[in-house]
């Protein structure tokens, strides 16, 4: 037995040790993106273990108070500064999770695109718009995130129409603009190349 | 083929390479926050932690299989031990006892690093950083000065080993050691966590709330390593007691003594912001302290009977000491202004003075045994002159601030944060000073007159005072708490609708740690009652011949005689014994002493000892005449020892409330089954908590517990080796011995 502990261990510290050069054995793009990976999740992960933090907090100081080891005047000053504090890491996890700041990078990336077009087509706006409501049902980050890029690749590689949907390249079907693959043909519209309209291409010059 | 040597010691330098290299890697990671280096650097622990692992895995393995080519199974093994104590000698010795510290330290980082892998990422790769440090220093000890694969220099390996010391062959010492180095090595990361907030200059509560359940994972290994400790040194080693202030016992005293300030200390800090450098100074106190009693330890500084762990690593404990004090305490002065805490103190009549109160008590306690055990120490290398320091001078000193420390636990539990107010302190004060003043009469009286005053006992002005002063203390302590749970509880039921179990159940499933710490409080009060119960101890060194009786209390003991056992290993001599109250029989008693045929010289004691809540009946056979078969024993009657061992183990099980993970906190384990690892960890916890108090309750009431297992069954022929020691025989025995002498 003492045998096969001995294997166990040998095995799990070669593992972890190959595990420990991973990240700078790859190219500069793979160590990039590394650094980048899952740091949503992290900053989720982070916020969420302080904002329980304060919660226990506000359940102590309610027993204290029920106890009379709190005077009134004491539970609502204390209430009033953990609520704060947990409100405030709320909204950061909402920055993180798709709520203010998706909003207001869907914005930018809305602005960029206007300048880009020199135009303000009804049709962004809508694509625009529609999404984060979209995002808000999620609750995952990591699909909204998924989500959110196959936006930005949609919007980018169908032309969007008036009415906020596009047309499948393939077989002319109308849907979403937040759609990756054609509903009737399965084609991947996400990796077809953009084919922007003329007016697009001439108001970019 | 690789043999275990090589494996060994290749295990552990790989795990020192890494380890430093760790270091250097967790320090770029704080510095920078370059995930790349985050990661590198926790999975640099696990790899670290996996070549300790394969390390202690090897060294088992070779006691095991009895590899007596290395030094170290050769010396604290042989081929007749049974395979509990041939894993009990994986601690028994220096090099070993080292090693299983190292895996404790790297087993408890690699939880840490794995359950905040995803949270407090300013702090993580400094917590790294300070474990892998601490880590290479207990890795250079090993492989530079203690280690446990050598080798013998001679071709011919020896075909057996020596075996382990006989005092360690008992369980309560293959759990004992384990348990104290648990204590001392988990230390690390709520120290790594202090260290951690004063490198990155976060000092919020942040690394309060990070480490506040490591906190007590030291301080529960501490107080199962000193139980078991009182208990072994109770029960084999025949002190008298379960507390002899032995420098040793007192070494690791400091830490838990310290570590319970902390946990109390660092509450004011999350609720009102205060004690910051406090708190830091304690935590760096409390690891000091623990590297500190390992030198004094294992350098021969101070003489113990824990003589058997000394050796030539002191220097190298001495530079670990030197080197962690002098990081720990350039960074808490670098950091002492950003310290200051948030807020004041209100008014000296609130729970935070309370608590403050506390602290002082607890580290005035640890420097009064600080002191009393360094003292003799100082003085014979300042002037040359010996001085002993013994039991009677702690007890000067420890009684008064143990029972002030009684009082405040009974205060700080009801009263109010901030201020107290005369409304206040009519609601929360009156009843339990009325039930305490109507019920401390009663208790005391009916003990009294129901059992005390027949043992005929008169205890001195100071110590009964000492003892009513502390029952008083014991029962305010436990009214306030009953006060404190029943309003919870109508609380609950009013606020909720729930009934009576159901309010109590959940206050404990919701506030565990408010609720444990109220449990771990009663442990504390039942630990007093024992304390309180030594006013009327009885003891007696008496020696005796056949057939002659003695009275101890109301006792009357009549000694019967010698028997010899003989077993393969050892040999035992069994006084036997017969007790008796109000002329009723009520225990044989077989008290022996063993003599291991490996170490003719090292007689251990099977001390009979007689356990009921009431009072010990505690009988040691210290010598005897085998010709005559005179025998001298320890006697005494020590009222209410019992509830050491009880309160011991309703603060194990306290603490285990306080640390029971929250839906959150397993959430962090995920993807492993949550509800199966819960249940797994725990349990196993919880019966080690209650093995101690299970145990002394099976050797009290069985023949398990003395000399008596030894003897045949009733009914087997009486074969040669177990013989009645008669004179003409021993005779007979001295003579031949004398004739081979003369030969």
């Amino acid at each position: 037995m003492t045998i096969a502990l001995i294997i166990l261990f040998v095995c799990f510290t070669l593992v972890m040790a190959w595990q420990t050069l991973s990240p700078f054995l790859g190219g500069s793009q793979e160590q990039l993106r590394f650094d980048l990976l899952e740091d949503e999740l992290r900053q989720v992960e982070e916020l969420t273990t302080r904002k329980n933090l304060y919660l226990d907090n506000l359940r102590e100081i309610e027993i204290d108070r029920d106890l009379d080891k709190l005077s009134e005047k004491d539970y609502l000053d204390l209430k009033r500064r953990y609520e704060r504090e947990t409100v405030k890491l709320m909204r950061q996890l909402d920055d993180v999770h798709g709520g203010r700041g998706w909003e207001a990078r869907v914005e930018d990336a809305i602005e960029a695109r206007q300048a880009l077009t020199g135009k303000t087509p009804a049709a962004l706006e809508g694509s625009a718009s529609e999404a984060p409501e979209k995002k808000k049902k999620k609750s995952s980050t990591s699909k909204k995130k998924k989500k959110k890029q196959a936006t930005t690749r949609a919007t980018e590689t169908a032309p969007v129409n008036a009415s906020g949907t596009i047309q499948c390249p393939e077989c002319d079907k109308e849907m979403e603009a937040a759609a990756k693959f054609c509903s009737q043909c399965g084609a991947d519209i996400a990796h077809i190349e953009p084919e922007l309209p003329e007016t697009h291409i001439s108001a970019a010059e | 083929m690789i043999d275990n040597q090589d494996l060994g010691t290749f295990a552990l330098y790989y795990a020192l390479v890494v380890c430093l290299i760790g270091t250097a890697i967790s320090v770029v990671a704080g510095r920078t926050g370059s995930q790349r280096f985050v990661h590198a650097s926790r999975f640099a622990s696990y790899t670290g932690a996996g070549a300790i692992f394969v390390a202690g895995a090897v060294l088992m393995h070779a006691l095991l299989t009895h590899d007596f080519s290395i030094q170290y199974v050769a010396s604290f093994s042989d081929h007749t031990m049974p395979l509990f104590y041939l894993i009990g000698s994986f601690w028994g010795g220096q090099a070993g006892s080292l090693l299983f510290w190292t895996s404790v330290v790297a087993a408890s980082m690699v939880s840490c690093v794995y359950i905040y892998r995803r949270s407090y990422q300013d702090f993580m790769p400094w917590v790294s950083a300070v474990c892998l440090a601490v880590l290479s220093g207990l890795l250079m000890i090993l492989v530079f000065g203690s280690n446990p694969f050598e080798g013998f220099s001679i071709i011919n390996d020896p075909t057996t080993g020596k075996g382990l010391n006989p005092l360690l062959q008992t369980p309560k010492m293959v759990m004992h050691p384990p348990s104290l180095l648990a204590g001392l090595a988990t230390m690390t990361i709520p120290y790594a966590f202090a260290m951690a907030a004063l490198i990155t200059g976060n000092m919020s509560n942040a690394w309060v709330k990070a480490a506040r359940k490591w906190i007590l994972i030291p301080w529960l290994f501490l107080s199962i390593g000193n139980m078991l400790g009182g208990m072994w040194a109770y029960e084999e080693l025949g002190w008298g007691g379960y507390w002899a202030w032995d420098p040793v016992e007192n070494a690791a005293f400091f830490p838990w003594l310290m570590t319970s300030a902390l946990i109390h200390s660092i509450m004011i800090q999350e609720r009102r912001g205060m004690l910051k450098r406090w708190n830091i100074g304690l935590m760096i106190s409390s690891f000091v302290l623990t590297i500190f009693g390992t030198y004094i330890t294992r350098s021969g500084l101070i003489q113990s009977v824990h003589t058997f762990a000394q050796s030539e690593i002191g220097d190298y404990f001495l530079a670990l000491l030197l080197t962690v004090l002098a990081v720990s305490l350039t960074l808490f002065l670098w950091r002492w202004k950003d310290l200051k805490s948030d807020r004041r103190l209100d008014s000296p009549a609130s729970r935070e003075s309370a608590f403050i109160f506390n602290n002082w008590l607890l580290v005035v306690m640890t420097l009064v045994v600080l002191f009393g055990t360094m003292w003799p120490k100082i003085k014979e290398g300042l002037f040359g002159q010996e001085v002993a320091i013994g039991p009677p001078w702690f007890n000067r000193w420890m009684v008064p601030l143990g029972i002030l420390l009684l009082l405040l636990m009974g205060i700080g539990t009801i009263i109010p944060w901030r201020r107290m107010t005369m409304a206040a302190f009519k609601r929360q004060f009156v009843l339990p000073i009325i039930a305490t003043a109507g019920a401390s009469p009663v208790i005391l009286g009916a003990y009294w007159y129901g059992r005390g005053a027949a043992l005929g006992v008169t205890p001195t002005p100071t110590e009964a005072s000492y003892a009513i002063i502390t029952v008083v203390c014991c029962i305010f302590a436990i009214t306030t708490m009953i006060a404190d749970v029943a309003r919870a509880m109508n609380a609950r039921m009013s606020k909720h609708e729930e009934n009576a179990f159901e309010a109590l159940s959940r206050l404990f499933i919701k506030q565990r740690r408010r609720y444990g710490g109220y449990v771990v409080h009663l442990g504390i009060v039942c630990a007093f009652v024992a304390f309180a119960g030594n006013a009327l101890k009885i003891e007696q060194d008496i020696s005796l011949n056949p057939g002659e009786t003695f009275e101890i209390g109301d006792y009357t003991l009549t000694y019967e005689g010698l028997t010899l056992e003989n077993e393969p290993d050892k040999d035992i001599i069994i006084g036997k014994m017969r007790a008796e109250r109000n002329n009723q029989h009520v225990y044989d008693l077989r008290p022996g002493k063993a003599v291991f045929h490996s170490s003719p010289n090292m007689p251990t004691s099977e001390i009979d000892i007689k356990t009921t809540p009431m009072e010990d009946l505690y009988v040691a056979l210290v010598n005897h005449d085998s010709r005559t078969q005179a025998a001298a024993f320890k006697i005494f009657v020590a009222p209410f020892t019992w509830w050491f061992w009880l309160g011991g183990t309703i603060l194990l099980l306290g603490t285990l409330i306080c640390m029971w993970p929250t839906r959150e906190n397993l959430e962090t384990l995920r993807p492993s089954p949550g509800v199966f690892v819960r249940a797994t960890a725990f349990g196993a916890l919880a019966i080690l908590c209650v093995t101690p108090l299970a145990v002394l309750t099976y050797e009290s009431n069985t023949a398990w517990g003395s000399a008596a297992r030894f003897e045949r069954m009733v009914g087997q022929e009486e074969s040669e080796e177990v013989k009645e020691l008669t004179p003409e025989k021993t005779t007979r025995e001295d003579k031949a011995g004398a004739d081979a002498e003369a030969s």
